[in-house]
């Protein structure tokens, strides 16, 4: 058994224990030859007291539920499984970021961001866009990629897209800029979900167009071969 | 009697779980016309290989235009994402495989246009270096290379590493001696690294600290391994079997380090995974259940393994007291009968007064010669385990003021054994037997009046070698019981030898000012340190397995040991089977179907 639950051996009453379900056996045997879930909870991912459950449940339950938190708090929730022998999982895989507004509501998520962003100048001075999304654990369902620029002016205008372009699984989407005429833009792509949330993505793709052309041949020289 | 068709369409239409896929890196740019098929990670001898398919979006760029967007050489890097958020989704890549462009197949036919692009990894460049010559640490300080010595670690058990550094490659490593009287042993990290550091450029490989090479081999010495004109592979699996060490090219995840790095690893010290299976009945969840099917194929068990690893033979020096080698019915009072200068029949009396011999074989114990019983080396051998053969002297242990051995010592008394004095006219070691002939023209006064008296006697100081080889078994299980016992032989003569100065040497306990030390070895330590390597790392497997998993993942690892969670089936038979050790020998990731197929063996432990 995990050394933290040994703290319930003592007749099974400490605050672990009860969760445990140690007090009735008196903490002479672990009661839970099912395994279990527990729940710990934190700041963030330094700051969980893994000595503290929270809450524990069935290992077959999916639904931990929990008074709400405080408006415009944080806090960072991790659920490990325990099996029947009392051995805890050493995982952060299960986890869940719960944030509340000034409201108190729920801050919901989107979107992923969009994972590989790639760039290139084609004739014509036109750029062409190349990226790829990952549909990852994405808290929103993505529906299409909105495409924004600075039209040269350095601020991106993202009240405005200049294309959108619907998600079709997984593959690389592309691009192509109408002719750019200034010597430096700046492009946002972002992943919008049915109900036309986005994820706020601000990161930007800063193209400096190259116009330089070789120089023009000054020596011709012809010979009979 | 209705004719209403009614058509239902699925409420799910997407996967529970998404298939894995996996971002290819061209010479460190993104590449979207290649395509991951299957990635196969393992360590040596098989080392791992990437199978990619040529698959450009663009319809323009026709397969037999491949080699001008991919060719042989380039480097490529596997990346697969997984989520680095905890609690928050924020997805990032990490590298599962690097290697090099290796070869590219066409496959053009009637209904079946097709480009493979093979990726190895950097074993496959190590291939192509051969090992030879060596690099001195001359007295200037500076690597001096000289290609046509052997490339040879600690030759016979003597040493031959320099006791400086030299400075290579931006790295500094021991390398061999310029002096051999000044030399120190190498062990088997430092043969590891001098050939890392010797072959390998700086910037290509991450290779492993000195310190990190010593601590996982513990130290282990390595004696008379010869790489010389193996590949760098090759050479490197010869000097880690010393140390049971095995080793892997695993993708380095720094983005300015080398794109790879080499791996030394012992599996049984390697993290543990668990492959887990539920019960059946249970509602079926991929995070209890990693495998979809297992096969396995047990040997014949229990069987022990019995490990019996021999050096070279023992070597003796003792003090042996000869016998006469000659008919005695050809003795007569004749001196100048036994000289070649005054008779001319003198191959008649060759031997008379002139052959001594041993009588190791018994040769000598009948008529004519009746010289007694055979010679008895059991005391000299410590033993009485040898064969009465014949044999010959070897030059004695003990060695004089210069560190070399004084040869043969020859005694002669001319008062029947009383007392003893150096012989100092010639004589010659026969070959086919223990014994000298004296090799003088005409013998000396001195010697034919000991004739006359009866009184004249010869002994040797030299070195025997024995029936017996220094030699050490160790077994892997029980033996002297029903459980069959499988010997297993090695014999390294030139590596492991054992000589001794027996108490029945005059040069024992010497304190001769004349003689320095004796030529004594023992390796019976390193011959036990090796013969239990050996069974440590014993290639025998009690059982082979193949399992495939319920999805493709890319976190497992050759070397990784498996056990199985105390809720789960055992359905490999790891709970059950506590002896021994169940391990992945070779993983190969499968894109096409989404599984990840593992080859997994079990030894005992």
């Amino acid at each position: 058994m995990e050394a933290n639950f040994f703290a319930s051996l003592f007749s099974g009453d400490s605050a672990n224990g009860l969760k445990l379900c140690m007090g009735l056996t008196e903490g002479d045997f672990w009661a839970r030859p099912a395994g279990l879930q527990v729940l710990y909870k934190g700041q963030d991912n330094n700051d969980i007291d893994f000595d503290r459950i929270i809450a524990a449940s069935d290992s077959g339950d999916d639904v931990f539920e929990m008074s709400a938190g405080q408006p415009l708090s944080r806090w960072l929730y991790i659920i490990r499984r325990v099996n029947c022998c009392g051995w805890e999982e050493k995982t952060l895989c299960a986890a869940v970021m719960v944030e509340l507004d000034s409201l108190g509501n729920l801050v919901e998520r989107s979107c992923n961001k969009v994972f590989i962003v790639d760039a290139e100048q084609i004739t014509g001075n036109r750029i062409l866009l190349k990226w790829f999304y990952q549909p990852i654990h994405q808290a929103k369902k993505i529906s299409r990629f909105k495409i924004y620029y600075d039209n040269g002016t350095g601020v991106i205008d993202y009240q405005n897209p200049i294309s959108s372009l619907n998600y079709a699984g997984r593959k690389f989407y592309e691009f192509i800029s109408n002719e750019l005429t200034d010597d430096s833009y700046r492009f946002c792509i972002r992943a919008v979900a049915a109900d036309d949330s986005d994820n706020d993505f601000t990161g930007q793709i800063i193209i400096q167009l190259n116009r330089q052309r070789p120089d023009n041949i000054s020596i011709l020289q012809g010979s009979v071969i | 009697m209705s004719n209403r068709i009614d058509f239902f369409q699925p409420q799910h239409n997407e996967l529970s779980v998404g298939s894995c896929a996996v971002s290819v890196y061209l010479d460190g740019q993104w590449c979207d016309f290649l395509v991951a098929e299957k990635i196969t990670l393992a360590a040596n001898p098989d080392f791992g290989e990437a199978v990619l398919c040529y698959h450009p979006s663009n319809k323009d760029w026709l397969p037999e235009e491949v080699n001008s967007h991919v060719r042989c050489g380039q480097k490529i890097v596997l990346k697969s994402v997984y989520d680095t958020g905890i609690g928050v989704t924020t997805p990032d890549q990490i590298p599962i495989f690097a290697g090099f462009v290796d070869g590219i197949e066409t496959k053009d036919t009637s209904d079946e246009q097709k480009v493979t692009i093979i990726v190895k990894d950097f074993s496959a460049r190590l291939r192509r270096k051969m090992v030879y010559g060596r690099n001195i640490y001359s007295d200037s300080g500076q690597p001096v290379f000289l290609a046509g010595i052997e490339t040879v670690f600690n030759p016979e058990g003597k040493p031959n590493a320099s006791r400086q550094n030299i400075l290579q490659n931006g790295r500094s490593f021991k390398a061999f001696s310029a002096d051999e009287s000044e030399s120190d042993y190498f062990d088997c990290a430092e043969a590891i690294y001098y050939l890392l550091c010797s072959y390998v450029p700086t910037g290509e490989l991450v290779i492993p600290a000195l310190e990190q090479l010593k601590a996982l081999s513990g130290g282990r010495k390595i004696i008379d391994v010869d790489v010389t004109g193996l590949n760098l592979i090759d050479a490197l699996v010869r000097c880690c079997a010393q140390a049971g060490l095995r080793f892997k090219f695993v993708p380095s995840p720094g983005e300015t380090a080398p794109p790879q790095a080499i791996v030394f690893f012992k599996p049984e010290c390697c993290r543990e995974v668990e492959l887990n299976c539920q019960w059946p009945g249970q509602v079926i969840d991929i995070s209890k259940t990693t495998i979809a099917s297992v096969t396995g194929k047990k040997n014949f068990s229990p069987v022990t393994h019995r490990y019996i690893v021999q050096g070279d033979y023992k070597i003796y020096e003792a003090t042996f007291e000869l016998v006469k080698g000659w008919d005695s019915a050809l003795e007569e009072n004749d001196y100048d009968r036994y000289s070649p200068i005054s008779n001319e029949n003198f191959n008649e009396v060759r031997d008379v007064y002139r052959k001594w011999c041993l009588n190791e074989a018994g040769d000598y114990s009948q008529s004519p010669y009746n010289q007694g019983a055979a010679f008895d080396f059991s005391k000299i051998f410590e033993n009485g385990l040898y064969i009465r053969q014949k044999r010959r002297f070897l030059p004695a242990l003990t060695c004089g003021k210069d560190g070399t051995s004084i040869g043969y010592f020859l005694e002669v008394s001319y008062t029947g054994g009383s007392r003893w004095w150096p012989y100092m006219s010639s004589f010659k070691i026969l070959l086919d037997q223990c014994g000298i002939w004296l090799s003088v023209e005409q013998l000396d006064a001195d010697l034919w009046f000991a004739i006359l008296k009866g009184l004249l006697k010869f002994r040797i100081t030299a070195s025997v070698m024995a029936d017996e080889r220094i030699s050490f078994a160790v077994a892997d299980g029980p033996v002297n019981s029903t459980i069959d016992v499988v010997d297993e032989v090695i014999t390294l003569p030139r590596r492991f030898k054992y000589r001794k100065v027996s108490p029945y040497s005059i040069f024992v306990n010497n304190s001769d000012e004349n003689l320095s030390f004796a030529n004594q070895a023992d390796d019976t330590e390193l011959l036990v340190e090796f013969a239990q390597s050996l069974s440590d790392s014993g290639g025998f497997k009690t059982e082979q397995l193949q399992i495939k998993t319920m999805v493709l993942s890319p976190v497992f690892s050759p070397g990784d040991r498996v056990k199985t969670c105390a809720d789960s089936r055992d359905i490999l038979g790891v709970k059950y089977d506590n002896r021994s050790i169940c391990w992945l020998e070779k993983v190969e990731m499968d894109f096409a179907n989404q599984q990840t197929i593992f080859t997994a063996v079990k030894k005992r432990k």
